[in-house]
């Protein structure tokens, strides 16, 4: 590939790699952008779970809350003091009702709910289990990926 | 072999109180009735099995391992690990489940005393009046009474000399105070035993057996080989004792065997290779039999059942769903 000087003579392009893409670029040439990533399957099952909650005046700002909750959530899941099933439990309904109370919870709080079921011990008798370091590492990772997709529900 | 901690009063060693308050005693106790249970074929059940129920655990907060006598308690000690062990089948199988406990022997055991005239510190006791102690006066569990003493668990759950000595005083105020607490907990009915029969009859349906004896067995040995090997014993020694008889087995070679529970040092038997647990050894149905012509008979053996405790929680369901 060629570029052009300012008397107009093709000359061997020898630029920097910034140089050779805005050029390449701008000659519709070199590499496309990678296609976008599939979407997180989880974001459908969101998105649906928060179309089938109510309309409500808060609807809209108490799913950004709870984005906001399971962020912190991330965070204080892999604080020691969060030692059991039960004392997970508790942090994250504690969170939920001292900002969102009862709101989001037709669907879409036991949507979430049945996501954590998947990665964390629950059935009966599993709430005096102590949560293993795997098990808050997978917890934390997952109540991340909450928040960010519940920052993409429209 | 020294002679090992004992107990149980032989009836004619008894007081002339001790003698009124058996007497009495036995007039109460309503005999064994159920009829035998038949079994589709050989069985096998150890009632300490239930000792280490999920359920039993998590109620009690610890694994159980028997009570272990100092002193002259065996009556006390048999009877706790007898109401432990009904304690833990109500828990598991019952309709109605009950929580499991760990009983406080020392009280049934210095009332025991008491009722049958023994007055101040002392050891020993019978069986009968044990057995309507506990339905007249109750029991309660170790978590009920936190200011107690608390059992050393190194090999099963011991007191000191001194603290045994201290609540064999049935008038002692640390058993006193205790009286209304007890009397919500009474263990519904002792039925008296007379045959092996019986014993095999109350142990498949799910009651313990406390028993009295003028022998004891103070030896075992392992018998057999591969899945039928099992710690055997026989009454070999002479003295009072009281124990349980918490499991019964139709022994492919040697017929029924009863699994006599015992409140002495691990190591008083082998470990039991058809895995009984803490202290407990084998008796050929032969043997088991020795019990009822040595003392064990006229209330001294009897099954423990319908224990009033408080009803089991249901097992709490995590489930994140409810966020």
């Amino acid at each position: 590939m060629n570029a052009v000087d300012a008397k107009g003579k093709q000359v061997p392009l020898v630029a920097t790699d910034v140089a050779y893409k805005l050029l390449a670029v701008d000659m519709g040439e070199g590499p496309r952008p990678p296609p976008p990533p599939p979407a997180d399957p989880l974001l459908s099952v969101l998105q649906a779970a928060y179309d089938a909650e109510p309309a409500t005046t808060t609807k809209s700002s108490d799913k950004t809350q709870l984005a906001a909750i399971f962020r912190a959530l991330a965070t204080a899941v892999t604080d020691p003091v969060v030692k059991t099933g039960d004392d997970n439990f508790a942090l994250i309904t504690n969170s939920i009702q001292a900002r969102i109370d009862g709101r989001l919870k037709v669907k879409l709080r036991p949507t979430i709910g049945a996501e954590i079921n998947k990665i964390l011990p629950n059935g009966a008798g599993k709430g005096t289990v102590p949560l293993t370091v795997q098990d808050r590492t997978a917890a934390a990772a997952l109540y991340l990926r909450i928040a960010t997709l519940l920052d993409e529900v429209k | 072999m020294a002679t090992p901690p004992l107990g149980w009063i032989d009836p004619a060693d008894r007081t002339p109180e001790q003698q009124d308050a058996h007497a009495k005693a036995l007039a109460a106790m309503p005999n064994f009735a159920l009829a035998p249970v038949q079994t589709a074929g050989p069985v096998k059940v150890m009632l300490t099995d239930f000792w280490k129920d999920a359920a039993v655990v998590a109620d009690v907060g610890r694994v159980f391992t028997g009570f272990h006598q100092l002193t002259g308690s065996c009556v006390g000690a048999s009877a706790g690990n007898a109401v432990f062990t009904l304690a833990a089948i109500q828990r598991t199988l019952s309709d109605n489940p009950t929580k499991a406990f760990i009983p406080w022997w020392p009280f049934p055991y210095g009332r025991t005393r008491y009722n049958e005239g023994d007055r101040g510190q002392g050891e020993g006791a019978v069986d009968s009046i044990m057995g309507q102690t506990l339905i007249k006066e109750g029991v309660f569990g170790v978590e009920e009474i936190p200011d107690e003493p608390a059992f050393d668990t190194s090999d099963g759950f011991t007191l000191t000399t001194s603290q045994e000595y201290a609540y064999s005083d049935g008038n002692y105020s640390g058993n006193t105070k205790y009286l209304p607490l007890a009397k919500q907990h009474p263990v519904g009915a002792a039925a008296s035993l007379y045959t092996t029969a019986d014993i095999k009859t109350a142990i498949l349906n799910g009651y313990p057996v406390l028993d009295g004896c003028a022998y004891y067995v103070g030896n075992g040995s392992i018998k057999g080989s591969g899945d039928s090997a099992y710690v055997a014993g026989r009454y070999d020694g002479r003295g009072g004792h009281s124990t349980c008889v918490l499991g019964y087995w139709d022994h492919p070679n040697d017929g029924p065997l009863f699994l006599y529970s015992n409140q002495w040092p691990a190591g008083t038997y082998p470990k039991d290779p058809a895995g009984a647990g803490r202290c407990c050894v084998w008796l050929t149905e032969s043997e088991m039999a020795k019990l009822f012509r040595n003392g064990g008979d006229q209330g001294e053996t009897m099954a423990l059942s319908h224990l009033n405790y408080f009803p089991a929680q249901a097992d709490k369901i995590l489930d994140y769903t409810q966020i």
